[in-house]
């Protein structure tokens, strides 16, 4: 083994390092000598070790000469003497064969070797003394390697919270995320959620094992009459609903399609509307309708309208990520309320009928528009008393208000009485010049927690606002502008109020010149809109979940569709779920409130845009349907697949039922079942069948017992790795899929033929959809996508980071590793790439353009894209920032521990964190700030060997965009690395690792990906079975996918040959 | 991002204290032993004679008076005292709770992280929860009380009561319940007074008791076949896989000795209790002062009888929503809502907000004084009962600067009498984390919590 190969498997134990030093490890923190005493090291076995092997001589080796010298020097902070130290040196066992402590002694050896221990200041061994340390823990730990056996792919492991949700789904037939409630696992040294040592279990477990299992089997398992289904509709156009019921629910900013516009029908299993046939059913029919409605919320009043063929949507703008408006789901978004009338489970189903819209149609000529400017036309002299406004303004005052409700005179202002009620007063005006006009509000200041709040209509057209509170003038008066309108000459009428309404001094109708900034940009958009979609479709994304008072809570349904009809041919797109697996209301019967209790089905138009000007590519929806609990046959396939057609069934009940529950175990226990296991589930049946009136009662009892049993919720043993393809099956399939085996699998396993087929299921798995479950789980624990999950990104300064982007950044690097999975491309592509994978969206937001539609693509980089590879993606980037500025502290431990594997230490407790009081520390650059840091020497020691690596991304943001200024000021990315080589910026950084660091990221790599296959972090023993892995994989031309062929044929995964050399034949030793 | 309380794990445990006995892990995994008879027949006091621990969460909606200092309301209808310390001048709001100066402390300041940004009445989902309301996704999580009724629970025969003015769990955003299952799923509160006294106090037992025995028998049945299975399958392992299984069947066992503690429950008669005091028919829609104290009359015989000792109760619901809103109409005649109150600007609105606060503390405060009237162990009720008693909002929609009133507890060794006033971005998860710990749960976090409520001064626990 090379040098430098060496230096990189070892430094992953520099972790274990952070296990001692941290106090994160409660397992260490009492006493390491108490583990040992009770458990031996959990995944090695020690063979018998004959005297001449050299045991017996480094035994002695320690006691004469390595204990005095580790006494002097180490026991004074890692002995007795401190008892609140966390590592104990003068503890752990120098028997690396018999006793556990190899990777104990191992780490320690890695902080001698890197000069981190004895600490500076602190009294140093001679050289001749060090290297006596030195060779003699090498030396126990090559004793440790060669005698203790290697852990087995036998290591009985509890399924994971995925894996567990997944078998449960697939025994099932149930596509249902049963294990949702299951606490979170733990992760692993090496960050994996899937290892074995860290997936405890409790008695919390348990019980939720025994309840989640009822929960499933009772949804599982059907009798009696196939449930009635819900089915309603919900057709939009002018003037559809005249004389019809419907819903109109109001509340906090919502925006009601008003009634005349919604044809709310209550279908029939066939799709029929149901006409009620007595006076008792036309009744109830009518209680429904008007319990369903069509809501606007979230949307602003010019991006959606009523037409004769249906409700126009813009392509949805996404709001900033910022209360409330970003509860209430982009700009514009259609979602149709159930009040009540939902089912609480089951398959369902939404139908939307829609095509694209004509663009001449979508613009909006007349009426409101959203604000392009949010500069006011008019404003207040200094004293607040007088206003001033363009010449020709029409001003409409408070005295002049006759019609009102609900407000009283303050002060010279209209404002409510009771804030909480809504409140509205009415004007009608007169314009004599058709054109484009802006109406500003002259209104009390009131503080955010007033909510402030204006609802404007005009005309036909309405609009709630949030008003940002201002800062007041003299006699606590604010200017906000509201909306533009387009006004045709003649009378209008307008109203402002509403519920939390500011109130008002004046209402301001300013005429915009046309050569004013706005009336440029609405012309605009204007010419653009009619150059008509040529060539361009789009797509509608489906949510589903529960109204708020203040949005929604939704999550997305099925995937989103494609739209490329033509306006005029309209196309019914479907989207399917299970109600189990989304946020819908709980039906609380007790709660009175009119706005409660309402489920939400909606869709916007998920050809995102970026700013207010843009109306996309707009699609006109005609009518929007649900259906629920809707079941294709009865009993569902679920119920037939346990209760299966069988002769036995009418002959021999008992003899049927032990069938039944034989079948069922065994494919909850992926294997076959012994006849006496099958009796001791049988004989249960038979004792509590008498517990139940009803037979399937009985024996679901049973199929609940069979999913509490250790056989479904454990893998991978018994131990007899070597001899059992139905084990390797198993362990395949939760390596590239968290999935149980399929038919194909275990049939291979039972034929014994899966060994020899294992490149072909291995190329047949990858190319199967459930390989994203892998990708998912593999990419978020090896990259620690869960920062960028987890973090909270300033939008006052990123305003266009919203949730798709944040979305579209995970599934970045997702749809990433798969492309270089399923294509068999260099794992070197992690470094770098000539592709990106993006789609519209995302490449919007990089500033990347010729990207349309909403799926991933690979697209071609171009250099000045500055894109390509792991290390210039957004959910690595991003999550590795502080949420406003890039971290490079951050950054580098990862591309450390990530990339180069070589883990970094945290730092030591009570080392001071930068000072920013330092004079002129706001205005250092990153790189700078780094600098005064390296000057610390507590820090200097560690940063000199960190920073650097983080420095190069610089030209990256906290959101991972591409920059070349911050602060003002040029970005400088150029850096020294540890070895002295000088690079700048990441396009350097990826030339100079694909030149020189080929093979540590290789090994990386592929470590990662054995320690997530293997449900186990590797460690010192595995270190030959990686050499070969990277033997193999490096003359495959890096190839991703041999890697996990490799590591599905190896040893330590399959389970053949893990025999340890004998010891006998180790004479040479000294 | 795991915000899980850290709990020792098993395998944790028996790592970090090696060869000490296997029973005081159960008690850290929150498992508990199963009670003695004494205990168990509701008398309350452990073999030790020491008072069973409590806790108990009381709610109201809305905010509360708080005039800034420039207004001349300031000094009579602030919420929050005046001066702090052990000398703070009470205003006329907190007065009804001066008997128990000695047995309470004002606490302000707190609030929780992620709630902080939401509207104020968002925030009322998340009291006792400290879950995360902010994004798309509504991520409430376990709320306090059943964290602890998970431990508590095991002595005694309900894990928890949960009640409410309005019943059952409302909706999100706007819920009717304080109480969270595991990741964050409303349990439906209580409120009907009748129906609560006889499901828990009747002499008949309560017409559930055949069906919990039931659903426990079926449990039970299951976990013995479960282990008898995970035993046969342990004789086929090697060692290191044998120890893993090992994990399950002992989670099986504790699961067992729990079912079986909660069966005895079932055989052991209820406490003979007096309910002909109680006003079982107030309306809380025509007098809420009765229904109100019917309520704390409620929970005062679930505390003396040993029946649990875990308590939610959500006086109103925020928003104007429910029975609460016209609380101030009906019980000093005052024209507007509560809600309406909260948002008003008109002159003399902080005397109207205020009055009601103060009729809100009354009826606290009765709770408080029985609590304290009636014998446990070497002290009071109240004092082996930590009662916490706030809202989720200072002003209207300001989710900071909660209103807190944390009472009882003198015999746990709470040193009360003071106002205390936190840093602003000290998590409220912190306070949870000492009353935890001081009821007898060892726990590090809870929520977001950076560590117990520390206090400059003298320590409040």
């Amino acid at each position: 083994m090379t040098k430098r190969t060496r230096t990189a498997t070892r430094s992953f134990f520099v972790a274990r390092v952070t296990f001692w030093t941290a106090a994160v490890a409660v397992e260490w923190l009492a006493s390491p000598i108490a583990l040992r005493a009770e458990q031996p090291a959990a995944n090695a076995a020690t063979l018998p070790v004959a005297d001449g092997d050299g045991g017996q001589a480094n035994l002695r080796d320690y006691d004469q000469r390595v204990r005095p010298l580790l006494g002097k020097y180490c026991f004074e902070c890692h002995g007795p003497e401190e008892p609140s130290s966390d590592v104990r040196l003068d503890l752990l066992d120098p028997d690396t064969i018999g006793g556990g402590d190899a990777d104990h002694w191992d780490a320690a050896l890695d902080m001698i070797n890197m000069g981190y221990m004895p600490p500076e200041g602190e009294r140093q061994p001679s050289d001749a003394e060090r290297r006596e340390l030195v060779d003699w823990m090498t030396k126990a730990i090559d004793l440790a390697k060669r005698f203790r056996q290697r852990p087995s792919a036998g290591a009985i492991r509890r399924l994971t919270r995925e894996q567990y949700s997944n078998s449960l789904a697939e025994l099932l037939s149930l596509p249902i995320d049963f294990g949702r409630n299951l606490p979170d696992e733990p992760k692993s040294r090496m960050g994996f959620s899937n290892s074995s040592d860290s997936l405890l279990i409790s008695p919390l477990h348990v019980e939720y094992y025994q309840s989640i299992a009822r929960e499933a089997i009772d949804k599982a398992i059907k009798t009696g009459d196939r449930p009635e289904p819900k089915r309603y509709r919900a057709t939009l156009g002018a003037n559809v609903g005249l004389g019809r019921h419907a819903a109109v629910i109001d509340g906090f900013q919502s925006a009601p399609i008003p009634r005349e516009h919604v044809r709310v029908e209550v279908l029939d299993e066939h799709g029929r509307p149901r006409i009620g046939l007595t006076p008792a059913e036309v009744a109830e029919l009518r209680e429904i309708e008007s319990n369903i409605g069509v809501d606007m919320r979230g949307s602003s009043s010019d991006r959606y309208r009523i037409t004769d063929d249906g409700l126009i949507l813009f392509s949805a703008l996404p709001h900033v990520e910022q209360a409330p408006m970003s509860w209430q789901g982009p700009s514009p978004n259609m979602m149709l309320l159930l009040r009540r009338c939902f089912p609480s489970e089951g398959p369902f189903v939404t139908r939307v009928t829609a095509s694209l819209a004509n663009y001449a149609n979508g613009y909006q000529a007349e009426g409101l528009l959203q604000l392009r400017s949010t500069e006011p036309m008019t404003r207040l002299t200094s004293d607040s008393t007088a206003l001033v406004a363009p010449a020709d303004a029409i001003v409409l005052t408070a005295a002049d208000c006759k019609q009102q409700s609900g407000l009283t005179l303050q002060g010279g202002a209209l404002a409510p009485e009771d804030v909480t009620k809504t409140s509205s007063g009415s004007f009608s005006f007169q314009v004599s010049k058709p054109g484009l006009y802006q109406i500003d509000l002259v209104h009390p200041a009131a503080a955010e927690n007033g909510m402030p709040s204006v609802s404007l209509e005009l005309d036909r057209w309405a609009q709630h606002l949030r008003v940002e509170p201002g800062t007041p003038g003299q006699n606590g008066l604010s200017v906000t502008p509201m909306a533009h309108a387009q006004l045709s000459p003649g009378t209008h009428r307008l109203t402002v109020g509403g519920r939390f309404f500011v109130g008002f001094r004046e209402v301001v109708v300013s005429p915009i010149p046309d050569d004013h900034p706005v009336s440029v940009s609405l012309r605009d958009e204007r010419s653009r809109s009619q150059e008509g979609p040529a060539g361009r479709d789009s797509a509608l994304r489906a949510f589903v979940g529960s109204r708020t008072d203040d949005g929604m809570e939704y999550a997305e349904l099925d995937q989103s569709r494609v739209v490329d009809s033509r306006s005029g041919e309209l196309e019914t797109y479907e989207f399917r779920g299970y109600l189990e697996n989304l946020p819908i209301p709980i039906l609380d019967e007790t709660e009175q409130s009119s706005l409660s209790n309402i489920m939400v089905v909606g869709v916007w138009n998920d050809h995102l845009v970026k700013d207010s000007s843009d109306c996309g590519v707009p699609i006109v929806v005609r009518s929007i349907e649900f259906e629920g609990p809707s079941y294709p046959v009865w009993p569902p396939e679920s119920h037939q697949q346990v209760f299966f057609e069988s002769p036995l069934r009418e002959t021999d009940p008992d003899g049927y039922t032990r069938e039944v529950i034989s079948r069922f175990m065994t494919r909850a226990f992926r294997r076959a079942v012994d006849p006496h296991e099958v009796d001791r589930y049988v004989d249960f049946w038979t004792a509590t069948r008498g517990d139940y009136d009803n037979y399937y009662e009985g024996v679901k009892e049973t199929l609940v017992a069979v999913l509490c049993s250790p056989h479904f919720l454990y893998f991978g043993g018994p131990d007899a790795p070597a001899a059992d393809d139905a084990g390797l099956a198993e362990r395949l399939a939760y390596f590239l899929w968290n999935s149980p085996p399929d038919e194909e699998l275990r049939r291979l396993a039972a034929e014994g033929t899966l060994r020899r087929e294992l490149p072909r299921q291995v190329e047949r798995m990858i190319a199967d959809a459930r390989i994203e479950r892998f990708i998912d789980t593999f990419a978020v624990d090896w990259l620690r996508l869960n920062r960028h999950a987890s973090m909270d990104v300033n939008v006052d300064a990123y305003s266009d980071y919203t949730r798709f982007v944040k979305r579209d950044m995970a599934m970045e690097t997702k749809a990433f590793l798969l492309y270089v999975l399923r294509e068999k491309l260099s794992l070197l592509t992690f470094i770098d790439s000539d592709f990106a994978m993006l789609n519209q969206n995302l490449a919007e937001f990089y500033g990347v353009s010729g990207v349309e539609g909403t799926h991933f693509r690979p697209v071609p980089v171009a250099p000045e894209m500055h894109r390509g590879g792991l290390l210039s993606q957004g959910a690595f980037l991003c999550g590795h920032s502080d949420g406003t500025q890039a971290h490079p502290i951050k950054r580098a431990v990862w591309l450390k521990e990530k990339i180069l594997g070589s883990p970094v230490p945290p730092p030591p407790p009570n080392v001071p964190a930068l000072n920013p009081e330092t004079p002129g520390f706001e205005k250092l650059t990153l790189k700078e700030q780094l600098e005064l840091h390296r000057d610390k020497p507590s820090c200097a020691d560690c940063h000199r060997t960190i920073d650097p690596y983080g420095v190069v991304f610089e030209n990256y943001d906290a959101v991972g965009r591409f920059r070349t200024q911050a602060k003002g000021r040029p970005v400088d990315a150029r850096s020294v690395l540890p070895e002295g080589v000088e690079i700048d910026g990441v396009d350097q950084l990826k030339e100079y690792l694909l030149e020189n660091q080929r093979d540590v990221v290789t090994r990386t790599v592929i470590s990662h990906l054995l320690a997530y296959a293997l449900g186990r972090d590797v460690s010192y023993s595995d270190e030959q079975e990686i050499d070969e892995l990277v033997a193999r994989v490096a003359a495959d031309k890096y190839n991703l996918q041999t890697a996990v062929l490799a590591i599905a044929e190896s040893a330590a995964f399959s389970g053949l040959s893990v025999e340890p050399p004998k010891p006998e034949r180790q004479r040479d030793l000294p | 991002m795991s915000r899980q309380p850290r709990r020792l794990s098993r395998r944790t445990w028996l790592r970090g204290a090696g060869v000490a006995c296997a029973l005081p892990y159960l008690e850290a995994m929150g498992m508990g032993r199963a009670m003695g008879n004494s205990e168990a027949a509701g008398l309350g006091g452990d073999p030790t004679g020491a008072a069973p621990k409590r806790l108990c969460y009381v709610y109201f909606p809305n905010g509360v008076s708080l005039p800034p200092e420039s207004n001349p309301a300031h000094r009579d209808w602030s919420w929050f005292p005046l001066g702090e310390g052990a000398d703070y001048q009470t205003t006329k709001v907190l007065e009804p709770l001066a008997p128990m100066r000695k047995k309470m402390t004002v606490l302000g300041g707190l609030s929780h992280p992620n709630s902080r940004q939401v509207l104020g009445h968002l925030a009322g989902d998340t009291w006792l929860t400290g879950g995360d309301l902010r994004g798309s996704t509504y991520q409430n999580r376990i709320s306090v009380d059943q964290f602890a009724a998970r431990r508590l629970g095991r002595h005694t025969r309900y894990p928890s009561l949960v009640l409410s003015t309005d019943g059952g769990i409302g909706y999100k955003s706007r819920v009717s319940t304080l109480s969270f299952a595991d990741g964050g799923r409303p349990i439906p509160s209580e409120n009907r007074q009748r129906q609560i006294f006889e499901r828990y106090f009747a002499p008949s037992g309560g017409a559930t008791t055949s069906e919990r025995r039931q659903s426990l028998e079926r449990r039970k049945k299951i976990v013995d076949l479960v282990m008898e299975d995970t035993a046969s399958l342990q004789r086929s392992l090697g060692q290191d896989d044998r120890d893993r299984v090992d994990e399950y069947l002992t989670s099986l066992s504790s699961v067992e000795e729990q079912i079986s503690h909660n069966e005895q429950w079932l055989d052991i008669p209820l406490p003979q209790v007096d309910g002909g005091t109680i006003d079982f028919d107030s309306n809380p829609a025509v007098d809420p002062t009765a229904y109100l104290r019917t309520m704390f009359d409620l929970m005062v015989l679930a505390i003396q009888t040993d029946m649990t000792r875990v308590l939610t109760y959500m006086m109103a619901r925020e928003d104007g929503m429910g029975f609460g809103e016209n609380f101030p109409k009906l019980a000093l005649g005052i024209k507007m809502g509560h809600h309406g109150i909260s948002h008003d600007q008109a002159d003399g609105h902080w005397e109207e907000w205020g009055r009601y606060d103060r009729w809100l503390a009354q009826q606290f405060a009765y709770f408080l004084t029985r609590l304290d009237q009636l014998r446990d162990g070497n002290g009071s009720l109240l004092d082996s009962t930590l009662v916490l008693y706030g809202s989720a909002c200072s002003t209207t929609h300001n989710a900071v600067n909660y209103p807190l009133v944390l009472a009882g507890g003198s015999a746990m060794g709470v040193r009360h009498g003071r106002y205390l006033k936190q840093p602003k971005e000290t998590p409220m998860s912190n306070l949870f984390v000492s009353m935890l710990n001081t009821v007898g749960i060892e726990t590090e976090q809870f929520a977001d919590s950076t560590g117990p409520l520390e206090i400059d001064a003298e320590p409040l626990f």
